[in-house]
């Protein structure tokens, strides 16, 4: 059957319109709601006058949305590497799980909204708090998943490698590493979530740039329609990128049913 | 335990190593702690090259144990194992050993292909050759046309296969295979009996069987070794003597079902039945 047949489109039209017709049915209400009861754009501003807000900004918009996309970006690239390497640190050495668990309880518990500030002192107001605090915020999904991961290798599966090698190298390249794949992108995903909150916070703390400082911005100087802005364009942003990393699941990882994963 | 079999410590033995020997086998788990555990004692065995023989036992009798003793994954507290009179060590590094699990323990992001071909891939053996091996194999175990399937999109059934053919495209004399048909239903785990049969008489192989099935046992082979649990021992060594090629016509036989009463009685008087 060729892809784009009428009805396989058909088919599609049908299981994607419920969520699209909700949504569109959701943002006419709100407009009629603030139209019918001449609610204060102070209050609650409508979807049109948010829109408007957002074109006005226009160029400077960009620069918003780039500048947290790219500390959303490095934080979380950073992050993860980190995630990585002592994931497999704590798998490899028992002793590095006991030194490094702790750190990692630790560095979820502090509360990141309260070491931002500290972070603004020691490193000022440009980009490098903010890719510390995101990548705080990104690490530990990923390094609880590929540890989990790494461990989930069957047993059995490594006896086979050792009837050729006892190389532990290639037992990890051959079993252990393409075993962990599911549990990493599990990871990806909820660490790239968290990475989203992450860079925001981080900005509401200090910065003169970015999403979250516009959220700020129009907080502090009574401009609803621009928090309103700041917000939904986060939720696109956060929702591309949370897309790009399924995408790349999609393409790069093997895929099985029984995966159990920590979220 | 002496070996019942006529011939065992005669001429035959002399021109050649035993495929595997079992000599005063014993194990303990944790020793000198509380939990200390008598896995096996005193087991003594030998498998000739080429042959066919099972190992029966209740649960925990130490029957895997056994496997893993051979394939140097482990080793005894006192005695020793050889295999083609070699420490077992030795015979893994040089490839004498092949393993078929209980569950097909296939690498699930590869296609049957490339797992049949693992081994050899592990060992450095060019692509082409590997898949040329493995390709052989593979139609052996009656999966030609499945080489790029992935592992999930195959039965049961069909991924024991794909296991098999691993173990055997890794050309080792040896077989080791731990209930290999365990999982699977009466009618896959019947045709996949004549089909291992089939295979090992035109490979050449020796195997150490070890199943929970009396009748797949006596169907399967040259001799049937009962495991009594707690500590595992040897109960009882029977050669079963029924002929080869083996049909469905042998289980039907008298010897046949002599054969299944006596080892059925002996497993029974293990498990304290009567």
């Amino acid at each position: 059957m060729p892809v784009f047949s009428i009805r396989s489109i058909g088919r599609k039209a049908l299981y994607y319109a419920p969520p699209v017709l909700s949504f569109v049915a959701f943002i006419i209400a709100w407009q009629l709601y603030v139209d019918l009861f001449g609610v204060s754009a102070f209050i609650l501003p409508s979807p049109e006058r948010i829109v408007r807000a957002g074109i006005n900004l226009g160029p400077a918009l960009w620069g918003h949305t780039w500048t947290t996309t790219y500390e959303i970006l490095l934080g979380f690239l950073v992050g993860n590497a980190v995630a990585v390497g002592l994931a497999y640190l704590i798998v490899r050495w028992s002793v590095a799980e006991r030194i490094v668990y702790p750190f990692l309880i630790v560095s979820q518990t502090v509360p990141k909204l309260a070491v931002a500030p500290l972070l603004v002192i020691w490193f000022g107001t440009g980009i490098l708090p903010k890719v510390i605090v995101t990548a705080l915020v990104c690490f530990f999904p990923t390094a609880v998943n590929v540890v989990q991961g790494l461990r989930s290798a069957d047993p059995n599966a490594i006896d086979l490698v050792r009837l050729v090698t006892p190389s532990t190298s290639v037992i990890f390249r051959k079993v252990q590493f393409p075993s962990s794949i599911p549990y990493f992108f599990a990871g990806l995903k909820i660490s790239m979530a968290a990475a989203v909150i992450g860079a925001i916070v981080a900005e509401w703390v200090g910065a003169n740039s970015g999403l979250g400082y516009l959220i700020l911005y129009g907080g502090t100087s009574m401009r609803t329609d621009l928090m309103f802005v700041g917000v939904g364009v986060t939720v696109i942003l956060g929702m591309v990128l949370y897309g790009a990393v399924g995408l790349a699941e999609y393409l790069i990882s093997w895929r099985r049913t029984d995966v159990r994963t920590n979220t | 335990m002496t070996d019942a079999r006529p011939g065992a410590d005669g001429a035959a033995q002399t021109a050649a190593h035993p495929a595997i020997r079992f000599q005063n086998i014993g194990l303990v788990y944790g020793r000198g702690t509380a939990n200390e555990v008598e896995a096996l004692k005193d087991v003594s065995f030998d498998v000739r090259p080429q042959e066919f023989v099972s190992i029966l036992g209740p649960s925990g009798c130490g029957k895997s144990t056994l496997l893993r003793l051979v394939a140097g994954f482990l080793n005894p507290t006192s005695g020793s194992v050889s295999v083609g009179g070699v420490d077992p060590e030795n015979a893994r590094t040089n490839g004498l050993l092949g393993v078929v699990f209980q569950s097909p323990v296939l690498l699930q992001w590869r296609n049957v292909i490339e797992n049949v071909g693992f081994l050899l891939e592990l060992q450095g053996v060019p692509r082409r050759k590997r898949q040329e091996t493995a390709r052989h194999y593979i139609d052996l175990v009656g999966l030609g046309g499945f080489e790029r399937h992935m592992p999930h999109q195959l039965s049961g059934g069909m991924q024991q296969r794909v296991s098999i053919a691993r173990a055997l495209a890794f050309g080792p004399s040896v077989l080791l295979m731990d209930e290999p048909f365990g999982a699977l239903d009466a009618l896959t785990r019947d045709r996949m009996a004549f089909d291992l049969l089939d295979i090992w008489k035109r490979d050449k192989k020796t195997v150490l069987f070890v199943t929970h099935s009396v009748q797949e046992a006596v169907f399967l082979s040259d001799v049937v070794i009962v495991m009594t649990a707690r500590p595992g021992k040897v109960g009882l060594i029977r050669p079963i003597d029924l002929g080869r090629p083996r049909t469905k016509d042998h289980r039907l036989q008298m010897e046949f079902v002599e054969h299944c009463r006596v080892l059925l009685d002996e497993l029974e008087a293990d498990v304290g039945y009567h």
